[in-house]
């Protein structure tokens, strides 16, 4: 008990532990805040409570200034409940039956593909027409006050468009779904790892993050669409593959045999690879980005599905969008490559170029994340209401737009007209002439990514890409972590780009007659890899993705090294932006090594103990008194016989729709049952304690559990190591570990919080 | 004994190869030959037909029948005249009001030779033309003419019509009203160098080139914009008015902006503030909150 004792003031001295977190949401889903205290920290699930009848005792402390802790995060049941209700319908099943539920696997992953796929188009080309809009309403200002000297008038039309759009993405983040605030992968990571983000997969964040990133985008904000993208393929994953909407209370007789968390864990990791499939242009890109950054447990028989679903978001969004751009049906159309056709090639002795543009990316990366850091933890400590987060987001657009404003106000940089652009804003240049800084303000933030790529050498001046990317890199600093939907990857790619085509400048300066620096598209592109290598430290998807984005294989060699390069000198300062976020919001997420030098800690000292158990048959009278227990909202409870042994093990849920359904031995035949359906029909949101009505003459009812429990759970010796533990849990996806004696009995209960705890805190 | 067959048949068809490469450059020159003398006659198509071939070159050599030479003839003539043009209109840009016709006619040389019919109904000179070799020089010589066409948007500028089965190319209507437009502009830039005014207006000494032809200019410009929107530009179009208001802006240094930093000035510097204002009230609120809960707690 005294290393207890010993963890948790450990926890609460650390100044980043103690800022609550709010980028992964004010949720009221979980409730057992009696659990961050030490003392009463008996047994097992800890930080795993359902809706349980707490909720009520707890009251009305603010939502908004209660500091986030563990303790709301619970976990996922990764592991299939094999009771007698289990074995009977499996032995129930056919072999036609086992086959049609493989054939809805496809199914499902075809159906998760083509929408994820509808929903980019949606998202792009809201985008696309929004922005569109705004610049032509902007433009047209200009051009009129440029002669008649109100150039204020655009300026704050701007500001007032900007502001308009970005507060709708803010007030529904805010309000609606907070979960949905910046890039989702983060909390998408989590997902998959086994913790409970609440609301994370849920239809309303789903449609905030939609809307918003729409709005976020096209009202100006340094933000990208791509991170967002993901979150929704999951969260479409996870509600299509359930075949129902509890928001809308739809149930299809659909998909019933994958209601449960540890099928969905696979389709939330389809529909992230469907997502950056859509986001990208990169399939394989897509099924590398779930394995190497959202998935903590891979199924090989998943891989092909999975690239199924990527193939098949990749291809529709490109269909789609191709008739938008009316090529209809060309889906070799090279517009439809993300960032552009690539078709330069590069010489050896530029290799080293590279290279030391990786280690720039890596030190920018990690300047960054520890800008971004502190700025977070000062949001987290300071801004906290509500009101105050939407204001936040308001000024962070509007100093947005007063900024790139100004850029093109004060850039005298113009070029003259005639060379293939997108934009060709005159503004105070002379006629004949365009804005060179418009060309990177007017388009959607993509489009100014694909022109410092490709524009051909000239079209930017040293000093405007100057003046460009040292406000951007603070301002997408700055915006990361919002309270609004946002993603990363296009701002890390048009700084680096910037800086990248920078280099290739500088490159053509020093030898303007070489071949090899005619072409600063492959300095762009390097730069762009090498910054986003450094913030987020991916590698392989990261490299796929770029490669597929670009159209072009011949880059790999230098995009490979240099991400390899930023993501170690990013590592030699910090970690990765989305590893920060969900260290920082206290996600009880498990890495994926066991924390060093801890062989010589033991079960006994990792345990919660002593474990608060039930017995095989019980009075409703104990089962209502543990389930309503304010210091024991535990969601698990090691079951044992009348001699004290292990019987088997026996979820919260599973007891609460024991109890509501009164299945009490003195009211049923010996062979009522209830049925599987049953309990997967509650899945996922289980009700309270405080809805179930018990009677004082049922108190007096004994409950038979031995059908519902787990019969064999995972169970380990007392004697284990902490490395041991760790590794059962982060293959197997486990929620508990009961820890028995020599004699079968219970001596206490592992849960992930309590590894999570020692990972961090280990050997201090 | 097959294999010995088959041997001797293999080196019979290599040895044909052989004598077919070599053949080549004999046809090759037959065909600057006719491309001269067609030019030099200016000849219509028809004429073409008749002339194209000259009696001399043994078209037997080639293993490609004369009716099938007859149109890879007039398909060199009809690229090389096209390309000629568009280059020698390639700067200022003219060529899509200047080689439409020849345009016209590369397509039509080639769309016989796609529908492969030649004279007396012989058929397979599209096979032979066109899928022969591994180089495949005619096909990416079309590809070649019809790229630099689409690529200046060429088509915009025209109303097609068909006469007799023939595309007919004619300038459209705005296209011409914006030539004429940017002509008389470039024509008042001119007069205004060479010192001639024109007759309405009196040379005072104030009169600059821009109070000048300042409306002609905008006139011109008007139209461009309203034809840009229209989205019927090509670049015959867009390259004339680039370099009007490249003379205009650069040259002449007629551009009207009166910049006003006042009010922006103002509204930046208010911007800039309200971070500040936020992040302290921010800070300054907590803490005082702080404060305040802990002066409560110690009372009670």
């Amino acid at each position: 008990m005294d290393t207890r004792g010993d963890l948790s003031p450990l926890l609460s001295n650390d100044e980043d532990d103690e800022v609550m977190i709010s980028s992964i949401g004010n949720h009221s889903e979980a409730s057992c805040r009696f659990l961050s205290t030490p003392n009463r920290r008996t047994s097992d699930g800890l930080f795993e409570n359902g809706d349980s009848g707490i909720e009520a005792l707890v009251s009305d402390t603010d939502e908004s200034v209660r500091p986030k802790k563990t303790a709301d995060y619970e976990a996922l049941d990764y592991d299939t409940i094999e009771n007698e209700l289990y074995y009977a319908e499996e032995t129930k099943m056919s072999h036609r039956q086992w086959k049609c539920i493989q054939i809805q696997r496809w199914l499902i992953c075809v159906l998760i593909g083509i929408t994820t796929g509808l929903v980019a188009v949606i998202i792009n080309i809201s985008i696309i027409q929004l922005t569109e809009l705004k610049m032509k309403i902007v433009t047209q200002a200009i051009e009129k006050c440029v002669k008649s000297a109100c150039l204020y008038q655009p300026l704050l039309i701007w500001i007032t468009i900007n502001a308009g759009l970005v507060m709708i993405a803010a007030l529904l983040t805010v309000f609606v779904a907070p979960v949905a605030a910046g890039s989702g992968i983060p909390q998408i990571k989590c997902f998959l790892n086994g913790v409970k983000v609440p609301n994370v997969v849920r239809l309303k964040t789903f449609f905030t993050k939609v809307v918003g990133i729409i709005a976020s985008v096209s009202g100006g904000l340094a933000v990208g669409k791509e991170g967002p993208m993901i979150h929704a393929g999951a969260v479409l994953a996870a509600g299509i593959s359930q075949g129902r909407s509890i928001t809308f209370k739809l149930t299809f007789p659909l998909f019933e045999y994958f209601r449960n968390d540890r099928e969905k864990r696979d389709f939330v990791c389809a529909g992230a690879a469907a997502g950056v499939a859509a986001a990208f242009g990169a399939p394989v890109g897509g099924v590398l980005f779930s394995l190497e950054e959202a998935s903590s447990f891979w199924n090989q028989a998943l891989t092909w599905r999975i690239f199924l679903c990527s193939i098949l978001s990749s291809y529709s969004l490109n269909f789609f969008m191709s008739l938008y751009h009316h090529h209809g049906g060309d889906l070799a159309y090279p517009g439809l490559i993300n960032f552009g056709k690539f078709e330069g090639t590069y010489e050896g002795f530029e290799l080293p170029i590279f290279f030391f543009m990786g280690v720039i990316g890596g030190l920018l990366g990690a300047l960054f994340n520890a800008i971004n850091h502190k700025i977070t933890i000062f949001r987290n400590k300071y801004v906290t209401i509500r009101f105050l987060k939407v204001v936040e987001v308001i000024i962070v657009s509007v100093v947005s737009a007063t900024i790139a404003f100004m850029m093109m106000f004060l850039s005298a940089q113009c070029n003259p007209l005639g060379q293939d652009i997108n934009v060709d804003l005159q503004f105070l240049c002379e006629d004949g002439q365009y804005n060179t800084m418009a060309s990177l303000f007017f388009t959607p933030p993509e489009d100014s990514v694909k022109s410092l790529f490709h524009d051909p050498l000239g079209s930017f001046q040293p000093l405007t890409i100057i003046i460009f990317v040292l406000p951007y890199f603070f301002v997408a600093c700055w915006t990361y972590g919002l309270q609004v939907p946002s993603g990363l990857f296009i701002p890390a790619l048009l700084i680096g780009a910037a800086w990248g085509r920078l280099i290739g400048i500088c490159m053509n300066a020093i030898c303007p007659d070489c071949l090899w620096s005619q072409d600063v598209a492959k300095y762009a592109l390097i730069g762009a890899a090498a910054q986003l290598g450094g913030t987020v430290r991916m590698t392989i998807s990261l490299t796929v993705i770029l490669i597929e984005a670009t159209g072009n294989i011949s880059y790999s060699l230098p995009l490979m090294t240099v991400l390899m390069i930023a993501k170690w000198v990013g590592d030699f300062f910090n970690q990765g932006i989305y590893d920060k976020h969900v260290h920082l919001a206290k996600v009880p997420i498990l890495e994926w090594e066991p924390p060093p030098l801890s062989i010589n800690i033991h079960a006994r000292e990792v345990m919660g103990t002593p474990a608060v158990t039930v017995r095989e048959v019980c009075l409703v009278k104990d089962i209502c008194r543990v389930l309503s227990d304010p210091h024991n909202c535990h969601s698990g409870y090691p079951v044992t016989n009348e001699e004290g042994k292990f019987r088997g093990f026996v979820l919260r849920s599973q007891l609460l729709i024991l109890l509501k359904h009164k299945v009490f031995m003195e009211r049923s035949g010996p062979d009522d049952r209830l049925e599987l359906a049953v309990f997967r029909d509650s899945y996922p949101r289980y009700f309270p304690l405080s809805i179930v009505n018990v009677s004082e003459d049922e108190q007096r009812c004994h409950i038979d559990i031995r059908p519902y429990l787990n019969p064999a759970p995972y169970t380990i010796s007392e004697r284990a190591s902490l490395p041991r533990i760790f590794r059962l849990f982060r293959a197997l996806g486990l929620r508990h570990l009961v820890v028995v004696n020599d004699n079968f009995e219970v001596v206490g209960i592992v849960t992930r919080k309590d590894i999570w705890k020692w990972g961090h805190h280990g050997k201090s | 004994m097959i294999e010995m067959i088959f041997y001797g048949y293999f080196c019979f068809v290599f040895m044909q190869c052989l004598s077919g490469i070599i053949i080549i450059p004999g046809t090759v020159s037959g065909t600057k030959y006719v491309k001269y003398k067609t030019s030099a006659f200016n000849s219509s198509f028809n004429e073409f037909w008749v002339e194209v071939v000259p009696e001399t070159v043994n078209v037997a050599e080639g293993r490609v029948p004369k009716e099938c030479m007859k149109f890879l003839f007039a398909f060199s003539n009809a690229t090389s005249d096209f390309i000629d043009c568009a280059v020698t209109n390639a700067r200022p840009l003219h060529y899509c009001q200047k080689c439409a016709e020849k345009y016209v006619k590369v397509q039509e040389i080639y769309k016989l030779i796609f529908k492969d019919v030649s004279e007396g109904g012989m058929k397979g000179c599209k096979e032979l033309i066109l899928r022969a070799d591994n180089i495949q020089v005619v096909l990416m010589t079309y590809d070649f003419v019809t790229s630099i066409w689409s690529k200046s948007t060429c088509d915009n500028c025209f109303n097609v019509s068909y006469k007799n089965h023939t595309k007919v190319y004619n300038v459209t209507k705005e296209a011409k009203l914006l030539l004429k437009k940017i002509n008389n502009t470039m024509d008042c830039f001119r007069d205004f160098a060479s010192g001639i005014f024109p007759s309405n207006q009196t040379s005072d000494s104030n009169s600059t080139v821009c109070t000048m032809c300042i409306n002609l200019y905008c006139d011109a410009n008007d139209l461009y914009d309203q034809i840009e929107r229209d989205k019927l530009l090509c670049s015959d179009l867009i390259d004339s008015m680039n370099y009007t208001r490249l003379d205009w802006g650069k040259k002449y240094n007629c551009t009207i902006a009166v910049i006003d930093k006042g009010e922006v000035w103002i509204i930046t510097a208010i911007v800039c503030f309200l971070p500040i204002m936020f992040y302290v009230g921010a800070w300054l609120c907590k803490t005082k909150c702080l404060c305040h809960s802990q002066v409560v707690e110690t009372e009670s």
